[in-house]
């Protein structure tokens, strides 16, 4: 067994008729154009996948770099407007103060504070 | 343990270039091993269909990724191991229910002197297929691959004790399947000249 383990040993008779036969069956006429055929299509697959993976990197890099330049415009659009802004705000809390039951009674209660104390001190 | 023989050099070779060149050295690839690797794969699935399946689609894998061969210690022990496992997946999915004495999937060729062994062949392939799937691929890398026990456990990943021992098994079923062929069938076939080729 261990010369058969490292196979050593002369083929006996059996070995030799299989030996024999080894080369009986052999691939198919169409096997060698069929995968050779496969190969390059998938090769081709492989190339546009990766074309199509380039080319959304490089849109998204643009996005990402023109927005970035796009910021700053942005930041001092904002600043060049927000004193305007803030008046409309402001204006628009005022309107909401009026128009408010509550802040007219705050503000009514305040009046008649005011009035007493103009009393007060006559 | 890397198998080192000559023809595992030239699948190095092969294998190299593909690595450089790309696609376009497959074809080298092929010629050179493709009928080894479609009798390994007919054992393992007993249809010849199959195993050129499992041969087509390891081929094409390796044409996209050949680095896994190049990076090989045995390109040729791994080629077998990744087309096994392609074989036996194809196997298990398909399920055929085939009859051993039913060679008709079979592509085979047969020299112009060998015509009258043809015979022999193919009991020799009945036979085969009659053994099962692990004593069969034990059989086809040592008498048709000439792979040591050792190789052939690095292969098949399992010991060369247990690689010997199924290869004792089979042998016996084998010995007392084709006992009829035997005597005579192997004195013409240890002077079988190898260069016509007649389908």
């Amino acid at each position: 067994m261990i010369d058969r383990l490292h196979g050593h040993e002369p083929p006996d008779e059996l070995e030799s008729l299989l030996l024999a036969a080894g080369n009986y069956v052999r691939p198919s006429d169409d096997l060698r154009p069929r995968v050779l055929e496969l190969a390059r299509t998938e090769r081709q697959e492989r190339r546009m996948q990766r074309n199509l993976a380039r080319m959304a990197a490089a849109v998204f890099l643009m996005v990402m770099v023109i927005s970035a330049y796009r910021q700053p415009a942005n930041a001092a659009a904002s600043q060049l407007f927000s004193p305007a802004m803030e008046a409309v705000s402001l204006e628009a809390e005022a309107s909401a103060r009026r128009h408010d039951p509550s802040w007219e009674t705050v503000e009514s209660f305040t009046d008649i504070r005011r009035w007493q104390a103009s009393l007060l001190r006559l | 343990m890397p198998v080192q023989s000559d023809f595992s050099r030239q699948v190095r070779e092969c294998t190299d270039r593909l690595s450089a060149v790309g696609v376009g050295a497959l074809g080298l690839l092929f010629d050179l091993t493709a009928q080894r690797l479609v009798r390994f794969a007919t054992a393992l699935t007993r249809h010849q269909h199959d195993a050129e399946d499992a041969v087509q689609t390891t081929l094409v894998r390796l044409a996209g990724q050949p680095q896994s061969l190049t990076r090989a210690d045995c390109p040729w022990a791994y080629l077998l191991r990744m087309v096994r496992n392609e074989a036996l997946l194809i196997a298990r999915r398909k399920q055929r229910s085939i009859t051993t004495s039913n060679l008709g999937d079979l592509v085979t060729q047969c020299l112009v002197d060998e015509a009258e062994r043809e015979e022999s062949h193919r009991a020799v392939w009945v036979a085969m297929r009659s053994l099962p799937q692990e004593q069969a691929e034990v059989v086809v890398l040592k008498i048709w691959e000439g792979l040591t026990f050792s190789q052939i456990g690095d292969v098949l990943t399992i010991s060369p004790n247990t690689a010997a021992s199924r290869y004792q098994y089979a042998m016996t079923k084998l010995t007392s399947r084709l006992s009829k062929h035997s005597p005579s069938q192997v004195a013409v076939a240890k002077q079988a000249p190898r260069e016509v080729i007649c389908d």
